[in-house]
């Protein structure tokens, strides 16, 4: 009986392994992307030429949309 | 009564910063640049979608274009010739680049969001390129096995290096430049806008974009060789801009763009625009090796990107279309 319920144990857990290490590599991807993102509205930002205050306004607005892309991950 | 000519030969030959009391300091030369003729651009002239970087050679100008991903090429006269690269990812390919070098006949750019560095001929032709683990934003070459980057600091951090040097193959060989952090991202990332140009003997200047006043010399290997303070006949100005939670903090521009050229450094100074904030400006201020404000230079147009070479000016203006200057005493 003992041993029924190891084998079963190890099964559960290789399955589980498997059925989420697809996930957390694809779950990766989309944060990468989020921070990709970031880092391009970053740089337009900062190569804006719009003024010190517009700026940081734009800025703001990259790291608001860098939250918000993770959030929805 | 003849006055004795040894203060000024001391001035000189000291530098003003050191010797405040025998200094007597020269007066500012105000120069005007006259603008060079405006040719009329082919037929199928794409135009400049968002320029964010300009150099120049003995023959042309090439003008970075980050929306369009390409490096548009025009004569002297600014007439348009060329386009060098296109959007995308493959060699020769740029995406979203954001800074461009040109030394001995290369071009360098720091393709941005390809999270690389590209070397191509004049002609566009693909030498060479190497990844890097940040998003590249300025490029400096000090030789063809000496490449220096600046990186935007994540703001996640205590003191990310902003200057990074490569070889000619991609291996990090040196990094410098400790970030300013506050955990105010935005504000951070604006008081950590550095520039970099090309000094005598291989080495770089590192000049502030906003915040501090001291110039530092280092050399191809990353080492601090000097820092000086740029005169204060060269003024600086604030602006209260948001903070986190609502508030405000203030925020000392020292200058929008800068290029070197004959041992001299230009500055393009920011101007107050009618709505309060800072911007680009119309002015450039010429500063001399001992960060001594020798000159001033008044243009018709705001510019927000600038090229040097003698007494040609090359510029961009907030319109996003290249203007060339003559400079001319007033």
């Amino acid at each position: 009986m003992k041993r029924a319920i190891a084998m079963s144990l190890a099964v559960l857990t290789i399955l589980s392994a498997l059925y989420w290490l697809p996930q957390s590599a694809a779950a990766r991807a989309p944060a990468d992307l989020c921070y990709d993102d970031w880092e391009a509205c970053r740089s337009r930002a900062l190569q804006s030429d719009e003024g010190v205050i517009r700026t940081i306004l734009w800025l703001t607005v990259c790291d608001v949309g860098l939250g918000k892309c993770l959030l929805k991950l | 009564m003849r006055r004795s000519g040894l203060p000024l030969v001391l001035a000189i030959g000291l530098g003003c910063n050191s010797q405040p009391v025998i200094c007597r300091q020269l007066p500012v030369a105000r120069h005007v640049a006259r603008e060079v003729t405006r040719g009329i651009q082919p037929k199928g002239w794409p135009g400049l979608s968002r320029p964010v970087a300009i150099a120049c050679d003995e023959s042309r100008v090439y003008v970075l274009d980050m929306d369009d991903g390409d490096i548009k090429v025009f004569s002297r006269w600014g007439i348009f010739e060329s386009v060098i690269g296109r959007k995308g990812q493959g060699p020769g390919e740029f995406n979203f680049p954001s800074g461009l070098d040109i030394f001995r006949g290369r071009l360098y750019v720091a393709d941005s969001a390809n999270r690389r560095v590209q070397v191509l001929d004049t002609k566009g032709s693909y030498l060479s390129g190497f990844r890097v683990p940040f998003s590249p934003h300025r490029i400096l070459a000090l030789g063809p096995d000496r490449i220096v980057v600046t990186s935007l600091p994540s703001g996640r951090s205590e003191k990310e290096r902003v200057l990074h040097g490569f070889d000619g193959s991609g291996e990090i060989l040196w990094e410098a430049g400790d970030s300013f952090f506050s955990r105010d991202s935005p504000y951070d990332l604006m008081k950590n806008r550095w520039f970099i140009v090309r000094a005598a003997k291989g080495e770089l200047l590192l000049v502030p974009g906003a915040d501090g006043r001291v110039i530092r010399r280092l050399d191809a290997d990353g080492a601090l060789l000097e820092e000086t303070k740029v005169s204060e006949r060269y003024a600086s100005q604030e602006v209260a801009v948001p903070a986190k939670a609502g508030g405000k903090r203030s925020l000392r521009t020292f200058c929008w763009n800068c290029a070197a050229d004959a041992g001299k450094l230009f500055l393009l100074v920011p101007e107050r625009t009618d709505d309060g904030d800072l911007g680009p400006g119309k002015t450039i201020a010429v500063l001399n090796r001992a960060a001594g404000l020798e000159a001033t230079i008044a243009f018709p147009v705001r510019l927000t990107r600038i090229a040097v070479d003698g007494n040609m000016i090359f510029g961009i203006d907030v319109d996003s279309s290249l203007r060339i200057f003559r400079t001319e005493s007033r």
